[in-house]
């Protein structure tokens, strides 16, 4: 197979097909050391976006891949079929919250030859993290200064309690994730009453009741994905990049036209990252005060 | 090349679908199939491909059945050529019929059949539509016309009642 890759200085200004520009986007080498990055011992999932109708096209998602490596992600972006015909067939690339042990087991692209009915009955028993995930979603465009405010207003709030965790634009809304390794449940069983996802629910739910309605909490599942920092999230009109933040300036002069693809797609990315807000705190001061309000209650 | 065919429901994706239908509000409404058919393209929608299934269709009709033993297997509706249950069946039509063999030969379009009505379809579910803002925190809302000092306004108000800024 041959490879393909471009340096930032082959990028060309004046190509403004979306199509093209998405394809050179994701061949960026610094773009896929970066996702690969965040892949590593997770499920990689390749899928259309929801406001897709058209079955046929639904049906060529992809779940349980396994990329490790750029040539991997090469390999598996070859599946968003830049050379498709239809203009509405575009791809969101994400990776599972659950950290597996070895990652998933499938290395092969023969889709038709994998047999997943195991890994999906089983594939918690090899999780070894799953991130605390909150899910801000405005329904349009024009709803993202209340994601915008939501967001703000927890992270403050975060802040507060010295409690760690990363923010990054999603497209239509914002995710902040707490990274497993600043919690101490281990129970990824869905089934059990004391699981990790029912834990994480409540911490959803009390952040919901006390700043946003805009929190979706139908996402803590074994087997949730979420889209990837520096993917592209698409939507009818415009794609958007899933930009990290490193600073609380960046949100204060938060503009949804700035995080465009064609606005960022010469922007360096290379050892960028994911910022992780105050790095050397922990989650015992939140999680404390939830469970005194609860009491309270 | 052929159409593939959509993978067999499960029995739990067919418990999974019933019980979205028996949570809404028109499953009290469900008296046939063509009724049974209208909640379910209503509230389960056209994008999920399992539900344009027609073997989860009919299963989840046997599971509604089982539920509401009431619920007949017959088509009344669409045996008279009716074309859209949601325009029909309306107290408006020139002519009440009162069997089904004379609805079924006038034909659906043209008369209504006595005792058989169903009510005016109601807005879909997604009122609290609209974002707005109570104090600091960040609330769904649904428009409403008040009268403030003799004259009709907008206003919103979040699912609790609670008056919402939206700018």
């Amino acid at each position: 197979m041959t490879l393909r890759s471009y340096r930032m200085d082959e990028i060309s200004e004046k190509r403004d097909n979306r199509r093209e520009n998405i394809e050179e986007y994701y061949y960026r080498l610094d773009v896929q050391y970066e996702i690969v990055k965040q892949l590593k011992n997770r499920e990689c999932a390749i899928l259309v976006p929801s406001w897709v109708e058209d079955y046929n096209s639904k049906r060529k998602s992809v779940r349980n891949l396994k990329v490790h490596s750029p040539q991997y992600l090469q390999q598996a972006i070859k599946r968003l079929n830049f050379n498709n015909k239809k203009n509405y067939e575009m791809y969101n690339l994400y990776g599972s919250v659950g950290v597996y042990k070895n990652g998933v087991p499938f290395t092969t692209l023969q889709l038709s030859n994998r047999d997943t009915t195991d890994w999906k009955r089983n594939h918690y028993k090899s999780m070894i993290g799953y991130d605390f995930f909150l899910d801000i979603d405005a329904g349009s465009s024009t709803d993202v200064k209340f994601a915008l405010k939501s967001a703000v207003m927890i992270c403050d709030y975060l802040t507060v309690f010295e409690c760690p965790y990363s923010l990054r634009f999603s497209g239509r809304g914002f995710h902040i994730i707490i990274p497993y390794n600043y919690f101490k449940y281990n129970d990824f069983d869905p089934s059990n009453e004391n699981s990790i996802y029912k834990k994480y629910y409540k911490i959803a739910k009390y952040l919901h009741d006390k700043f946003s309605e805009m929190i979706d909490l139908k996402i803590y599942d074994s087997r949730r994905v979420f889209k990837l920092a520096y993917s592209l999230s698409h939507y009818r009109q415009q794609s958007y990049i899933c930009w990290p933040f490193e600073s609380m300036h960046e949100l204060d002069n938060f503009e949804i036209e700035d995080y465009t693809l064609s606005a960022l797609k010469t922007k360096k990315v290379r050892g960028r990252g994911v910022w992780i807000f105050n790095e050397n705190g922990n989650t015992k001061r939140l999680l404390q005060e939830i469970k005194g309000v609860e009491d309270r209650k | 090349m052929g159409k593939k065919r959509l993978p067999s429901p499960t029995s739990e994706d067919i418990e999974r679908i019933a019980e979205t239908l028996i949570n809404t509000d028109d499953f009290d409404e469900i008296q046939d199939k063509d009724s049974f058919n209208l909640a379910f393209d209503e509230y389960l929608g056209s994008n999920d491909a399992l539900v344009k299934n027609k073997d989860v269709r009919n299963a989840t009709f046997k599971e509604v059945q089982r539920l509401k033993p009431t619920v007949e297997s017959k088509e009344v509706f669409t045996k008279a050529k009716g074309k859209d249950l949601r325009r029909d069946r309306r107290s408006d039509a020139k002519e009440i019929v009162s069997t089904q063999e004379e609805y079924t030969k006038k034909g659906a379009g043209k008369v209504d059949l006595k005792g058989y009505d169903t009510k005016p379809r109601r807005p879909k579910k997604d009122v609290f539509n609209k974002i707005g803002r109570i104090k600091n925190k960040i609330v769904y809302v649904k428009a409403i016309r008040i009268t403030v000092r003799g004259k009709r306004v907008n206003r919103f108000r979040d699912a609790k009642g609670r008056f919402a800024k939206v700018n």
